[in-house]
C-alpha cells in the first residue's frame, strides 16, 4: 500500500515538473505580440475600404494618337526554367495590387513551371508582418510587394536581396525605360537597388473640365486658385441629379491618407531648389521644416477646403472620395494616378466624368520659403529656379508606389525575381496601368508615350493626352519632392503628423500651434532614435552623400 | 492518518523509525491539497501571470527588429515618462486649457466629496488625532512627490527633466510607492506588527483619492475649458479621459436604460416574449457591424435617417456627427449603449423575476407607493446583481476599440480615441515598448476603477439593505 502511495505521489510530482519545464520553454516576446496582432487583424480586416471596380469592357473606335514601336516580347525566364519551384509572395489585400498579381500568375506558371502563391493582408498589418517575416532567416515568404517608403526599415538591417546584379543581367526588362525617379530614387536605398517598381505613385489634381469651363475658370496652378475654384463652384449640380455637389473632395480622415495630402499642398511652399533640397527636414541638422510660415499656409488652405467638400469630409478616406468622383459629385480632387482609369470606368463612372476629367500637375505657389530668413518670399529667378509661369511646383511622390522586393534569405530568389520581372516588363505592365482595378499607375516612359493603349482602354484622345501629359510633367520635374523615407518614417507621418493635423482640423490647435507641435514631436522622436543616424539616412535618400 | 496497524502505539510504545518512503508519504498526505492544485496553479502562472510580466518588461524597453529577431534595450520608465510627461503627454493626458466656471464648480464639488470621504474613513477606521492625521497626510505627500520626482526625472535615458505637473507627480508617485509597498507587505506579511498592517488600507484610500483628484483636475482642464479666439476650446481631452468618458457615462446610461426596460417587462405585458427577444438582438451583432450601422445611421446626408434629420432636426446634408468632437463622442457612446444595454437588461430581468414573492405581497397589502416599492423592496434585492454586472461592464468598456475605430477612426482629432486605439497606433508604428506602456496604463486604470467601485459599493449595498 505504501509503495502504491509513493508511486502516486511521484507521478504527481513528475507531472508538475513536466508542466513547469514545458511552460518555461514557451517562446516569450513573440507570444505576446502575436496576441495583439491577431486582435488587430480582426478589426482591420472588416474595415478596409474597398472601392469596387469593374474592368472596362467598352468598345471604342480606335484612333491612333502616337505611333510606338512594337515592344519586344519578354521571355520570362526561359523554357520551364523553374519547374516545381514554389514562390510565396506577400502583399496587400483588396482588388488592386494583389489582383493583377493573381491574374498574371497562371501565365507565368505555364511558361516556367513555377507555382505562385499569393498571400494578402490588410494595409495596416502589412508593414509589421513583412518586418517580422523578413527578419526571420526561415521566413515564410520569398517576395514582398510593399509601399516603397518602407524600404529603409527592411533594407537597412540587411533583410532584402540586392537586385542590382539581377537587373543588370536582364536586358529584356528594359530597365532604362523606367522613368529616372523610380529607377534612381524610389527603388534604391543607400545606392543599392532593392525593389522593382510595379506601380508609380505621386499626386496630381483632377478637375471637371465642363464645370470649370461653365464657370469661366482655368485649371488651378496654385493652391490659392484651387481654393478659389472650390469656393466658386461649390453647391452646383455637377451630375444632373438635382442635388448640390461639392467644390473639392479630399479625404481628410485620420488614419487615412491625410498626411500625404497635407504635404502635397505644402510641397510648393517648402521645396523650390530641386529634389535634393528635400521637403521634410533641414539637411544640416534635421530641424523639421514643418514649423514654418509655408507649412502653416498649407495647413490653412487644407482646412479652408473642408467647408467646400462633403459634410463628413473629415471622416472619409480616399476610397470614399474616389466613389464621389466617379458619381460626378466633385469639381476638384487631389489623388494618385488612379483617377484616370477610374474615370473611364463605364460601369461606375457617370458620363459627365467619363468625358470631362481633366488632369493637371500638382499645384504650387507663387511664394516659397526662404530658409535663411525663415520667411515666405515671392518667386523670382533665384528663389524659384524651376518655376513655370512664376509658379513653383513641387510634385509630391506621396507613397511612392507598390514595389517588389525579395527576402535575402529566400531559397528561390531567381524564380521570385523572374516573376517580378515578368510583372514589371512593358508587355504586361503597359496594359495593367491602363486598368483602374489593378491599382497600378504608370512608371515607364513607354507608358506615357503610348497613348494608344489608353485610347483602347476607353479614354478619349484629348483626355489621354491631358492625363498622361500631367503625369509625365510631374514625374519629370527637377523639383519633384520625395516622400519621407527614413527609419521609423511611419512614426513621423502616420502617428505624429496625422494625429496633429487631424486635431488641427477639429479645431484643437491653431495652424501655428499645430505646426509647432508637429515640429516639437518630430524633434523629440529624432533625438530618441539618434539625430546623427536619422540625419545621415535622410541625406542619403536625397542623394546628398 | 492513523489506520489499524499503528493504533497500538497509543499506549506509549516506542515507534519504529520512519523510513524515507514513509516520510515522503506523510508529507504528501499533509500537502495533498496543494499538490493537486499545483498543475492548475502552474497553468495559471504560465497563461496569465507570465505574459503579464513579459509585457510589463516590454513596456520598460525599446524594441527594434533586427536580423534574426528582436533587439531589446532596457530603457526604464522612458515609455511611461513619454506618455505622462513627455512627447505623448498631449495625447494621453490632454492639452491643458483654461477651465470654465462650471468646470471649477464641479472640481470644487469633487474635492469636497473626496475630503468628506477621507475624513469619514479616518474617523471610522482609526482613532488618530487631527494633528496625527495631518502629519500622516503630509508624510504621504512628501513620499509621493519624492518617489514621483525620482521616477520620472532621473529614470530617463537622456536624463533630461520633463515638464511635470505637481498633482500628476504626486498621483503617479504615490501610486508607484503604494504598489511597491503592497508587494513588500505581501512578501513580509508575517513579520509586520498589526499597527503597520492597519495603515495599509488607509494609505490605499489616500492614493485612490489622490488619483481621483488628479483625474478630476485633468477633466476640468481638458474637457470643460473656455473657448479661444476662434471659438474652439483651449483644452483637448487625452485618451485617458476619453476612455473614462466611454466607461463611466456609457455604463451609467446602459444601466439606467437596462433597468428601466427590465422593470417594464417584468409586469404582465402583452407580447412580453417578443420584446425580450428583440431587445436581445443588438448584443448578438458583431461590434464592427454595429459600428458600420451607426456610421450609416448618423450620416445626415445619405443615411437611412436622413428624412428625420432633415425634417425633424433641420440638419440635413450639411451636418456630420463625426465632424464635431462632442457629437462624435456621443455617437460612439450611443452605439456602445445600444449594443450593451441588452446584457444588463437580461441579467436584471432574471434578478427581478427571482425576487422573493412574500415581501412583494406584504408591500402590496400594506399599500406601498410604487416609489417605496422600488426603493425598499426591489432595489435592495437587485443591488448585489447590479454591482456585479456593472463591474463586468466597466471592465469590458475599458476595452472599447472596434466602435471608434470604424465609426470615426479616433477622430476628429483625438476626440474619440480611447487608450486601446492609442496602444494600437503605437503598435502600428512598431513602437512596441510604447504600445505596451499604454496597455499597462490601461490595466492600471481598469484595476483602479474596478477596485474602487467594489470597495465603495459594498458598504453602500449593506447600508441600503
Amino acid at each position: 500500500m505504501n509503495i502504491k502511495r509513493i508511486k502516486f505521489g511521484m507521478l504527481i510530482l513528475a507531472m508538475a515538473l513536466v508542466t513547469a519545464v514545458l511552460s518555461a520553454c514557451e517562446p516569450q516576446v513573440v507570444e505576446v505580440e502575436k496576441e495583439v496582432e491577431i486582435e488587430v487583424t480582426r478589426i482591420v480586416t472588416e474595415t478596409e475600404t474597398v472601392v469596387e471596380e469593374v474592368e472596362v469592357v467598352k468598345e471604342v473606335e480606335v484612333e491612333k494618337v502616337v505611333e510606338v514601336e512594337k515592344i519586344v516580347e519578354v521571355e520570362a525566364g526561359g523554357e520551364m526554367a523553374f519547374d516545381g519551384v514554389e514562390i510565396d509572395i506577400l502583399t496587400i489585400a483588396g482588388d488592386a495590387i494583389s489582383g493583377p498579381l493573381r491574374q498574371r500568375a497562371p501565365d507565368f506558371e505555364a511558361a516556367t513551371g513555377a507555382k505562385i502563391n499569393i498571400v494578402d493582408l490588410p494595409f495596416a498589418d502589412l508593414y509589421n508582418k513583412i518586418l517580422l517575416d523578413a527578419a526571420d532567416p526561415n521566413g515564410e515568404f520569398d517576395g514582398y510587394v510593399f509601399a516603397v517608403t518602407w524600404t529603409p526599415d527592411f533594407a537597412a538591417p540587411g533583410f532584402l536581396e540586392d537586385l542590382g546584379p539581377y537587373v543588370e543581367a536582364d536586358e529584356d526588362l528594359q530597365w532604362d525605360d523606367i522613368t529616372p525617379f523610380f529607377r534612381e530614387f524610389s527603388s534604391k536605398f543607400e545606392g543599392t537597388l532593392y525593389t522593382i517598381p510595379l506601380d508609380g505613385d505621386f499626386h496630381q489634381v483632377y478637375y471637371r473640365m465642363d464645370v470649370l469651363e461653365a464657370a469661366g475658370l482655368e485649371a488651378p496652378q496654385t493652391w490659392e486658385e484651387y481654393l478659389a475654384i472650390a469656393e466658386a463652384v461649390h453647391g452646383q449640380d455637377m451630375n444632373g441629379d438635382g442635388e448640390a455637389d461639392y467644390g473639392s473632395c479630399i479625404g481628410q480622415t485620420r488614419n487615412g491618407q491625410a498626411y500625404w495630402f497635407v504635404h502635397s499642398i505644402a510641397s510648393g511652399y517648402l521645396q523650390s531648389q530641386g529634389t535634393g533640397q528635400g521637403g521634410f527636414f533641414d539637411t544640416d541638422d534635421m530641424t523639421p521644416l514643418v514649423d514654418s510660415p509655408g507649412f502653416v499656409k498649407a495647413l490653412e488652405i487644407y482646412k479652408s477646403l473642408t467647408p467646400f467638400g462633403p459634410p463628413d469630409q473629415t471622416n472619409i478616406d480616399v476610397g470614399a472620395t474616389r466613389g464621389l468622383w466617379q458619381a460626378g459629385r466633385c469639381a476638384l480632387t487631389l489623388d494618385w494616378g488612379d483617377i484616370g482609369p477610374l474615370s473611364i470606368d463605364t460601369v461606375n463612372a457617370v458620363p459627365e466624368v467619363q468625358a470631362n476629367t481633366g488632369t493637371v500637375v500638382l499645384p504650387g505657389s507663387r511664394e516659397v520659403m526662404d530658409w535663411d530668413s525663415g520667411e515666405l518670399v515671392a518667386c523670382d529667378a533665384d528663389t524659384c529656379p524651376y518655376a513655370i509661369d512664376g509658379v513653383n511646383h513641387a510634385p509630391f511622390g506621396a507613397f511612392g508606389g507598390w514595389s517588389a522586393a525579395i527576402r535575402g534569405s529566400s531559397d528561390v530568389k531567381d524564380a521570385t525575381y523572374a516573376f517580378f520581372a515578368y510583372m514589371n516588363a512593358p508587355e504586361q505592365s503597359n496594359v495593367d496601368v491602363t486598368i483602374g482595378s489593378t491599382g497600378f499607375n504608370p512608371y515607364r516612359q513607354s507608358q506615357f508615350l503610348n497613348r494608344q493603349l489608353w485610347v483602347e482602354a476607353g479614354m478619349s484622345p484629348a483626355m489621354a493626352t491631358n492625363y498622361l501629359g500631367a503625369l509625365e510633367a510631374g514625374l519629370n520635374s527637377p523639383n519633384f519632392m520625395l516622400d519621407l523615407r527614413i527609419p521609423n518614417g511611419q512614426q513621423y507621418q502616420q502617428v505624429i503628423l496625422d494625429t496633429v493635423v487631424s486635431q488641427y482640423l477639429a479645431g484643437e490647435f491653431t495652424a501655428e500651434e499645430a505646426a509647432a507641435e508637429i515640429a516639437s514631436q518630430w524633434d523629440e522622436l529624432t533625438d530618441e532614435l539618434g539625430r546623427d543616424e536619422q540625419l545621415a539616412a535622410y541625406r542619403k535618400t536625397l542623394g546628398l552623400d | 492518518m492513523a489506520s489499524g496497524e499503528t493504533g497500538i502505539n497509543l499506549v506509549g510504545e516506542v515507534q519504529p523509525a520512519e523510513t524515507f518512503g514513509d516520510r515522503v508519504v506523510h508529507w504528501l498526505d499533509k500537502h495533498a491539497s496543494s499538490v493537486f492544485v499545483l498543475p492548475a496553479m502552474i497553468i495559471v502562472l504560465v497563461m496569465s501571470i507570465f505574459p503579464l510580466i513579459v509585457s510589463l518588461y516590454l513596456s520598460l524597453t525599446r524594441v527594434k527588429i533586427a536580423a534574426g529577431g528582436f533587439d531589446i534595450t532596457f530603457v526604464g520608465l522612458v515609455n511611461f515618462n513619454k506618455l505622462i510627461f513627455g512627447r505623448e503627454q498631449r495625447h494621453t493626458i490632454g492639452k491643458i486649457g483654461e477651465p470654465t466656471t462650471f468646470g471649477w464648480v464641479m472640481f470644487a464639488l469633487v474635492v469636497l466629496f473626496l475630503a468628506w470621504g477621507v475624513t469619514r474613513l479616518i474617523r471610522k477606521r482609526t482613532n488618530m488625532s487631527f494633528g496625527a492625521g495631518l502629519g500622516a497626510t503630509g508624510l504621504f505627500i512628501i513620499i509621493g512627490l519624492g518617489v514621483g520626482y525620482f521616477l520620472f526625472n532621473f529614470y530617463t535615458i537622456e536624463g533630461e527633466p520633463p515638464e511635470m505637473g505637481f498633482l500628476g507627480m504626486l498621483a503617479w508617485g504615490s501610486f508607484c510607492a503604494f504598489v511597491v509597498m503592497r508587494v513588500l507587505v505581501l512578501i513580509f506579511n508575517r513579520f509586520l506588527p498589526p499597527t503597520v498592517k492597519g495603515v495599509g488600507p488607509i494609505l490605499g484610500r489616500l492614493v485612490a483619492v489622490t488619483i481621483a483628484l488628479y483625474f478630476a483636475w485633468i477633466t476640468v482642464h481638458t474637457f470643460t475649458t473656455l473657448p479661444n479666439a476662434e471659438g474652439n476650446p483651449t483644452g483637448i481631452p487625452g485618451t485617458i479621459f476619453i476612455t473614462l468618458y466611454f466607461v463611466i457615462f456609457g455604463v451609467a446610461l446602459q444601466y439606467l436604460i437596462g433597468l428601466g426596460l427590465a422593470l417594464l417587462l417584468t409586469g404582465d405585458l402583452f407580447g412580453k416574449r417578443f420584446f425580450r427577444i428583440t431587445f436581445l438582438l443588438p448584443m448578438m451583432i458583431t461590434p464592427v457591424g454595429v459600428a458600420y450601422m451607426f456610421r450609416m445611421v448618423t450620416n445626415t446626408s445619405i443615411g437611412p435617417l436622413t428624412p428625420i434629420f432633415r425634417n425633424v432636426f433641420g440638419v440635413g446634408g450639411d451636418y456630420s456627427w463625426a465632424a464635431q468632437a462632442g457629437s462624435a463622442r456621443v455617437g460612439v457612446m450611443l452605439a456602445d449603449v445600444w449594443q450593451w444595454t441588452p446584457f444588463i437588461f437580461i441579467v436584471l430581468i432574471a434578478a427581478l423575476e427571482g425576487m422573493a414573492q412574500d415581501q412583494r405581497e406584504a408591500a402590496l397589502v400594506d399599500g406601498a407607493t410604487s416609489w417605496q416599492f422600488f426603493r425598499y423592496i426591489t432595489l435592495p434585492q437587485i443591488l448585489p446583481v447590479s454591482t456585479t454586472i456593472i463591474l463586468i461592464r466597466l471592465i469590458e468598456a475599458f476595452k472599447i476599440i472596434d466602435l471608434p475605430f470604424v465609426m470615426t477612426r479616433g477622430g476628429p482629432g483625438t476626440a474619440t480615441e480611447p487608450m486601446t486605439l492609442h496602444a494600437y497606433q503605437a503598435f502600428k508604428a512598431s513602437d512596441f515598448g510604447g504600445s505596451a506602456a499604454v496597455a499597462y496604463l490601461l490595466l492600471f486604470l481598469a484595476t483602479y476603477v474596478g477596485l474602487n467601485f467594489i470597495n465603495n459599493t459594498r458598504p453602500l449595498a449593506e447600508e441600503l439593505s
